[in-house]
């Protein structure tokens, strides 16, 4: 993955796909509540390289098959961080998922 | 117990950070493109949720970084660049760990 120094073009103008999010989410992680425009384009650079490094990787590895979320938590396999966050956001999607029914259950029954 | 001892600015910042998160529609098409078959309602969940980790581990390194070098106020790019060199470099120990174990 190449270095954002290296790179020839400078960062994507003023609006990038997640410069909204990425605002809130550095402030959320410790920078000050107005983080620095070209600090957040540098932020939307490095992001979009790292999801589109993860994806390929989890191509490679689904080789012909569709990717899947077991694949991408195969290559996260080394990252005990991030692999635990995965495993705790889809046990809470089931959890939802387990609650939705429950409810429309109730829903029809009465 | 913690939370009651937040101040005002604690409070808001820990909203932010529990809420804030990469939006779900956009992750969906990146993915998407990237992968050249749709993203399931999971995986944008899975992706976007490493990658808020990603986020956070880079911007707590640039916060050292900031500290290192005596300086204050907003992350700059070059406290985010440093802070990204040294992931990489993290993230490589684990490999050559793996690596070394069939080389000499």
């Amino acid at each position: 993955m190449a270095e954002y120094k290296q790179r020839g073009r400078p960062p994507k103008g003023n609006k990038g796909v997640f410069t909204k999010d990425l605002r809130l989410l550095m402030y959320g992680f410790g920078d000050e509540p107005d983080p620095a425009p070209d600090t957040v384009n540098v932020m939307e650079e490095l992001v979009n390289d790292y999801i589109t490094e993860m994806c390929l990787k989890a191509s490679k590895v689904a080789k012909d098959r569709k990717v899947t979320v077991e694949d991408f938590k195969f290559i996260l396999r080394n990252d005990s961080k991030k692999l635990a966050r995965v495993e705790e956001l889809l046990f809470m999607e089931k959890d939802i998922k387990t609650a939705r029914k429950t409810f429309d259950v109730n829903e029809i029954e009465n | 117990m913690l939370l009651d001892n937040f101040s005002e600015e604690q409070l808001k910042r820990y909203e932010v950070y529990r809420r804030s998160a990469l939006s779900k529609p956009n992750v969906k098409r990146m993915v998407g493109q990237i992968l050249g078959h749709p993203c399931s309602h999971n995986m944008s969940i899975v992706v976007a949720g490493f990658a808020k980790v990603f986020v956070g581990e880079i911007v707590e390194k640039a916060l050292d970084v900031r500290q290192e070098w005596g300086e204050t106020g907003s992350l700059s790019p070059e406290h985010l660049r440093e802070a990204y060199r040294r992931y990489k470099k993290e993230t490589k120990l684990t490999h050559n760990y793996q690596k070394r174990l069939f080389t000499k």
